[in-house]
C-alpha cells in the first residue's frame, strides 16, 4: 500500500487455538484461526476485511483489540512493535484503537444510562473530570443523532439502530485513530443501515479516523471501504482497492463470493459456483486452503502457498493459476462459473 | 391455479401495553409451483403471516381475528384444531430461520425426518427407513444411511438446513412457507441452497413463500413479490417490475438504500425515522412521517390498492388522480 | 366456586399462566411480612406484657379460645406462666436480625467470590468455585452444633456457621449468569476502553447481578430463619432468656399432650413466615425475571 504514513501495520499476523484433551489438558492439535495475513491501514480511510465463517476475521478483531495474544507475527503501530511495547505503549494503543460489535442488544450495559456509557472511557482512562466527561457525552450523543434528552435513557428504550449510534458515540469518546467496526449492520433492519453507514462515513471525514471493517455483505464492504481484503480460512487471497476488487475479481474465491452475492437479472438462471462445504481451520487443507473447492486446482496448489501477485496497481491476489497463466486467467475463470452456473452443480 | 389464497387476515397479538395489529388486513394468493416473496424489515409482520397461516401464532396472546385462508377450497381459519393438524406438515409446512434450534437436539436426524412420515403418511419400519434416505439423497447429502444416526450437532448449519428443508418437503406438501433460512448461512453456503430449493419447487410443483428482506434473493427465488410494511402489503408485483419500477415510495427507497456490489455510489440516501409501532398505528397511510412524496391526503385515510400496471398494485395515493 | 378458587390462589402469590404477574405481591406475603417485621422493629413497644415476666399462678393457661383461657392471655402462657403472645412477638426481633444479617454476609462474600471467579477464569476460577462446590453438601445444622460445643451458643455462633454455607449457595447459583454476562459484548467493550478488573466487576458485573441476589435473598430468608429455629430447638442457638421461636417449640415437648400450644403456637409463627417469604421471593422472581425459574 504506497499511502506514505501508516497506521498501522499487520504483518504475518498469525494466532492458533490449542485444542486440549483430558484432565491433563494435553494438547491435541491446533485451530489455526489466522495463519500468517498481514496489511496495511492508512490514516483517515477504512479498510475492509472480508469473508465466510471460519476465516479467521472475527479473531484477527480480537488480536488487534488485544482481547487475545497473537501467537507469533507484529503489529506495527505508528511505526512502534505494539507487542514490544511496556504497559505505558499498550495503554496508550488502546486508548488510540476502540471498536464497535455486531449486537447492539448486548454492547450495551443495561443498567447504565448513556450518558454513563458514553462518558465511562473518559472516566476509566481519567482523561477530563467526571463533569467535563458528561458534557463531552452529550455533544457526542448530538453528533450521532440523538437528542440532548436521550442522555438521561437507558438502552432498552431505544431501538437497535438508535443503539448502534451509542456504541458509536462511545466508540470516538477517546479520539481514537482506530475504531474496529465487527460487522455493525449486520444486526439492523435494511433501512436503518444505510442511516448508520452514512453517520460512520460522516463522523470518518469529521474527525480523520480510520475504520477496520469486518464484513459479510459485499455491498457494504464496497459502499463504506477504500481498500479490501478477502480471507479464506485463516489466510487472505485477494486484496486490493475495493472497487477493483468488487468488479474485477482475480482470485477463484472472490469470484465465487461476488457471483452468490449478487443479484441476477429477472429470467437469468443461477446456481452454486462454489460447491462444497468450508472445511474446518482444525485441519485446513495444505498449500493453498481454497485448493480443495477450487476448480482451477493444479498440482502445486496442495502443497506449496500461493505466491503473491501484483496484477493491477495495488490489487494483489495469491494464486498458483494467475502465476502460470497471468492476469487473463481472470476471464476464463469468470466464463468456467458463469457456465457452470447454467448446468447441473454437484453440490 | 392458485393454492393458497388469504383474504383480508388480521392477526393480532395481546399484550400488556396493548393490542398489536401483527397482521392487519392483508390478502394474497400463490398459485401451484410459484414461488411469493414476503419482503418487509422486522415488526413488518411478514413473519407473523407465516405463523397465522400455520396456526402457530404464540398462545394465548396472539389470536387470528378476521379474514380466511383459503386452502384448495377449505378455510383454515374456521378449521379446528384436529382437522388443522391433519393439514399442517402434511399440506402446508415451514422452514423456519435458525438451523442452531429447528432441531431437537436430543433425537437423531433419522428420527426428526421419519416422524412426519409416521404421522401423516402411516409408514412403518422399513418403509421409512427407505423414504428418510431418499428425502437425504433429494437435498444432496452425502453418505444418507450412515447420517441418520447423527444428531443435530455434528452437523454444519448449511447441513442442518437442508435436513430441516428436507423434513419440510417429506410428505409432499403444497405450500411450504420458508421464513428466511439463509440468514445465518454463508454466502457461498446459501448459494447452494437456495439453488437446491428451486430443483425441489420445480420437481415437486410446490408453491412456495419465501419471506426474505435481501435483494440477492429475492431476485433467485422469487417469481411475485409483496412487500409488507407495519403489518399491511403496501406493493405486489413480479419480479422483473419490481426492481426495474418499484411503485411505492417505500419500495423505492428501500431499494436505493441498499448499496450495490458492481458499481460505486457517492452517497446512499437512507430512509429517516423508524417504522411505527403496531399498538399505535395512524389513520392514514403508515408511510406518512418517512415519505418523500406525502401529501396531505395521505394523512387523512389509509389508500386502496391500485393498479398500477400489469399485475403491479401498490396502495399509494400518488396514483390516484 | 371456580372464583373462589381464583381468589385463594391470588391471595398467596398463584396466578394462572398467561394472564401475567400481578404488579402487587400476594396478599398473604405481604401481609404476613408486614406484621413480622413490624413486630421485630418495635416489638418492646406492642408486647402486652414483658415476654420474660414468671407468673407460676398463671402457669399453662390455654389459648383463649379453649375452655379456660382468657384475653388475658390470648395464646396462652407456657411453664413459667410467660405469656406466649409476647414471646411469640418478642421471638420475631431474632428470627429477622439473625436471618438478615445472615444473608448479608453470606451474600457479599458469595458475590465477590462469584464476580472474581467469572471474571479472571482460569484455575482461581476453578478453584473458588470447587471450594463453593465441595461446600454444598455440609449439613449446616452439624456446624451449628459443632460450633456451639466448642465456643458456647451465642448470635455469633449461629451467623457465622450460616453464613459459611451461604456464601457457597449464592456463588453457586450466581456463577452462571456471571459467566454468561462476561461473554456479552459490553464487558469486551469495558475492556477494550481500559476498564480496570475492579471497574468491570463494580459497573458491569455487579448491577446486572443485583435482580438475581435480590430474589435469592429473599427466597433465603425462609431457610434461614428455619435454620436459627433448628438451633435454637436443639439447643444450639441464641442463649435464653432472649426469646426465640425454635427454643419455644423445643421448650414445649415434654408437655405436647397436656398443653399442645406451647409448641405448636411458635411453629405456626415459623411456617407462616417462611411461608410468606418463599411466596414473595416466587412473585418477586416472576415478575423481574422468569427465566430464573429453577432457582
Amino acid at each position: 500500500m504506497n499511502v506514505g504514513i501508516t497506521l498501522i501495520e499487520v504483518s504475518d499476523l498469525v494466532k492458533y487455538y490449542p485444542l486440549t484433551k483430558g484432565v491433563f489438558r494435553r494438547v491435541v492439535g491446533w485451530v489455526k484461526a489466522v495463519d500468517g495475513i498481514s496489511f496495511t491501514i492508512p490514516p483517515g480511510l477504512t479498510y475492509a476485511l472480508v469473508g465466510e465463517s471460519g476465516c479467521g476475521k472475527t479473531t484477527t478483531v480480537k488480536v488487534l483489540l488485544q482481547l487475545e495474544e497473537a501467537t507469533s507475527g507484529h503489529i506495527f503501530w505508528k511505526g512502534q512493535n505494539l507487542f514490544k511495547l511496556k504497559a505505558d505503549g499498550r495503554k496508550n494503543y488502546r486508548e488510540d484503537v476502540q471498536a464497535v460489535f455486531q449486537d447492539p442488544m448486548s454492547s450495551l450495559n443495561p443498567r447504565m444510562r448513556v450518558k454513563d456509557i458514553i462518558s465511562e472511557p473518559l472516566i476509566a482512562n481519567k482523561r477530563c473530570s467526571k463533569g467535563e466527561a458528561f458534557s463531552r457525552a452529550i455533544e457526542l450523543i448530538v453528533d450521532v443523532g440523538l437528542q440532548r434528552e436521550d442522555a438521561n435513557k437507558y438502552p432498552h428504550e431505544f431501538s437497535g439502530g438508535q443503539r448502534q449510534r451509542i456504541a458509536v458515540a462511545r466508540a470516538i469518546a477517546l479520539n481514537p485513530k482506530l475504531i474496529v467496526l465487527d460487522e455493525p449492520v449486520s444486526s439492523l433492519d435494511m433501512s436503518i443501515r444505510a442511516q448508520i453507514m452514512n453517520l460512520l462515513k460522516k463522523l470518518q471525514e469529521q474527525y480523520g479516523i480510520s475504520y477496520l471493517l469486518i464484513a459479510h455483505d459485499i455491498g457494504t464492504v464496497r459502499y463504506m471501504s477504500k481498500y479490501m481484503a478477502v480471507m479464506y480460512l485463516g489466510k487472505i487471497v485477494e486484496k486490493g482497492l475495493s472497487s477493483q476488487v468488487c468488479s474485477r475479481p482475480y482470485h477463484p474465491y472472490t469470484q465465487g463470493l461476488i457471483i452468490s452475492a449478487c443479484p441476477v437479472r429477472p429470467g437469468e438462471k443461477f446456481g452454486a459456483p462454489l460447491p462444497g462445504e468450508i472445511p474446518s481451520p482444525i485441519n485446513p487443507p495444505s498449500g493453498c486452503g481454497f485448493h480443495t473447492r477450487c476448480p482451477f486446482a493444479i498440482d502445486c496448489c496442495s502443497n506449496t502457498p500461493p505466491p503473491w501477485m501484483e496484477l493491477q496497481p495495488d490489487h494483489f491476489v495469491a494464486c498458483h493459476y494467475y502465476k502460470e497463466h497471468g492476469s487473463i486467467a481472470a476471464d476464463e475463470i469468470q466464463e468456467h462459473l458463469n457456465v457452470s452456473l447454467r448446468g447441473v452443480i454437484t453440490i | 391455479m392458485s393454492v393458497l389464497e388469504v383474504e383480508d387476515l388480521h392477526a393480532h397479538i395481546y399484550t400488556q401495553k396493548g393490542v398489536v395489529k401483527a397482521v392487519d388486513g392483508i390478502s394474497l394468493k400463490v398459485n401451484a409451483g410459484e414461488t411469493l416473496g414476503l419482503v418487509g424489515e422486522s415488526g413488518c409482520g411478514k413473519s407473523m403471516t407465516c405463523l397465522s397461516i400455520m396456526r402457530l401464532l404464540p398462545r394465548p396472546n396472539g389470536q387470528i381475528v378476521g379474514g380466511r385462508i383459503m386452502l384448495d377450497d377449505h378455510d383454515l381459519v374456521q378449521m379446528n384444531e384436529q382437522q388443522f393438524r391433519g393439514i399442517r406438515g402434511r399440506l402446508i409446512s415451514m422452514i423456519p430461520q435458525d438451523p442452531y434450534t429447528s432441531m431437537n437436539p436430543c433425537f437423531t436426524i433419522g428420527n426428526q425426518l421419519m416422524e412426519p412420515l409416521r404421522t401423516h403418511l402411516g409408514l412403518r419400519k422399513s418403509g421409512l427407513i427407505e423414504r428418510a434416505k431418499q428425502l437425504l439423497d433429494l437435498v444432496r447429502i452425502p453418505e444418507a444411511i450412515s447420517r441418520l444416526k447423527n444428531f443435530p450437532h455434528e452437523l454444519s448449519g448449511g447441513m442442518r438446513q437442508r435436513v430441516v428443508g428436507a423434513i419440510a418437503v417429506s410428505c409432499h406438501p403444497k405450500l411450504i412457507l420458508a421464513d428466511e433460512p439463509t440468514t445465518s448461512l454463508d454466502v457461498t453456503i446459501q448459494a447452494q441452497y437456495l439453488y437446491l430449493i428451486k430443483q425441489i419447487q420445480a420437481e415437486f410443483g410446490m408453491a412456495m413463500i419465501y419471506v426474505t428482506h435481501d435483494l440477492g434473493i429475492i431476485s433467485k427465488v422469487c417469481d411475485r413479490v409483496a412487500v409488507m410494511y407495519a403489518g399491511k402489503i403496501i406493493e405486489t408485483a413480479g419480479i422483473a417490475e419490481i426492481f426495474q419500477q418499484p411503485a411505492h415510495p417505500y419500495t423505492q427507497a428501500l431499494f436505493s438504500s441498499i448499496p450495490p456490489i458492481d458499481h460505486d455510489v457517492d452517497w446512499l440516501p437512507s430512509i429517516e425515522g423508524q417504522p411505527p409501532e403496531l399498538i399505535n398505528l395512524p389513520t392514514g397511510c403508515r408511510f406518512f412521517d418517512r415519505c418523500r412524496f406525502a401529501m396531505e391526503r395521505c394523512q387523512g385515510k389509509y389508500p386502496p390498492e391500485f393498479q398500477v400496471g400489469k399485475k403491479h398494485f401498490t396502495s399509494c395515493w400518488k396514483y390516484v388522480l | 366456586m371456580g372464583d373462589r378458587v381464583s381468589a385463594i390462589f391470588r391471595f398467596f402469590g398463584r396466578h394462572r399462566k398467561g394472564v401475567g404477574v400481578s404488579r402487587v405481591p400476594p396478599l398473604f406475603s405481604s401481609l404476613v411480612i408486614s406484621a413480622v417485621i413490624v413486630c421485630s422493629l418495635f416489638g418492646d413497644y406492642l408486647v402486652p406484657r414483658d415476654p420474660t415476666e414468671m407468673n407460676l399462678a398463671v402457669r399453662l393457661c390455654p389459648p383463649v379460645w379453649i375452655e379456660g383461657g382468657s384475653w388475658d392471655y390470648p395464646l396462652g402462657t407456657d411453664l413459667l406462666g410467660r405469656d406466649i403472645l409476647s414471646r411469640i412477638i418478642a421471638g420475631s426481633k431474632i428470627s429477622i436480625i439473625v436471618s438478615f444479617l445472615a444473608i448479608t454476609l453470606g451474600a457479599l462474600i458469595g458475590v465477590m467470590v462469584t464476580m472474581i471467579a467469572a471474571y479472571f477464569g482460569g484455575w482461581l476460577g476453578n478453584v473458588l468455585m470447587r471450594t463453593a462446590d465441595s461446600l454444598q453438601p455440609i449439613p449446616i445444622i452439624i456446624i451449628g452444633l459443632i460450633l456451639s460445643i466448642v465456643y458456647s451458643p451465642s448470635l455469633l455462633t449461629v451467623i457465622f456457621s450460616m453464613v459459611f454455607i451461604l456464601w457457597a449457595r449464592y456463588a453457586r447459583s450466581l456463577y452462571g449468569e456471571a459467566l454468561a454476562l462476561m461473554q456479552q459484548d459490553f464487558v469486551s467493550m469495558a475492556k477494550v476502553e481500559g476498564c480496570s478488573a475492579f471497574r468491570i466487576m463494580t459497573r458491569h458485573l455487579f448491577p446486572n447481578l443485583a435482580n438475581t441476589i435480590f430474589i435469592l435473598a429473599t427466597l433465603m430468608v425462609g431457610w434461614a430463619i428455619l435454620v436459627e429455629a433448628s438451633l435454637s430447638f436443639l439447643g444450639a442457638g441464641i442463649p435464653p432468656p432472649a426469646p426465640s421461636w425454635g427454643r419455644m417449640v423445643s421448650e414445649g415437648r415434654e408437655n405436647i399432650t397436656q398443653a399442645w400450644w406451647l409448641s405448636t403456637i411458635p411453629g405456626a409463627a415459623i411456617l407462616l413466615t417462611v411461608l410468606a417469604f418463599n411466596l414473595f421471593g416466587d412473585w418477586l422472581r416472576d415478575r423481574l425475571d422468569p427465566k430464573l425459574r429453577q432457582i
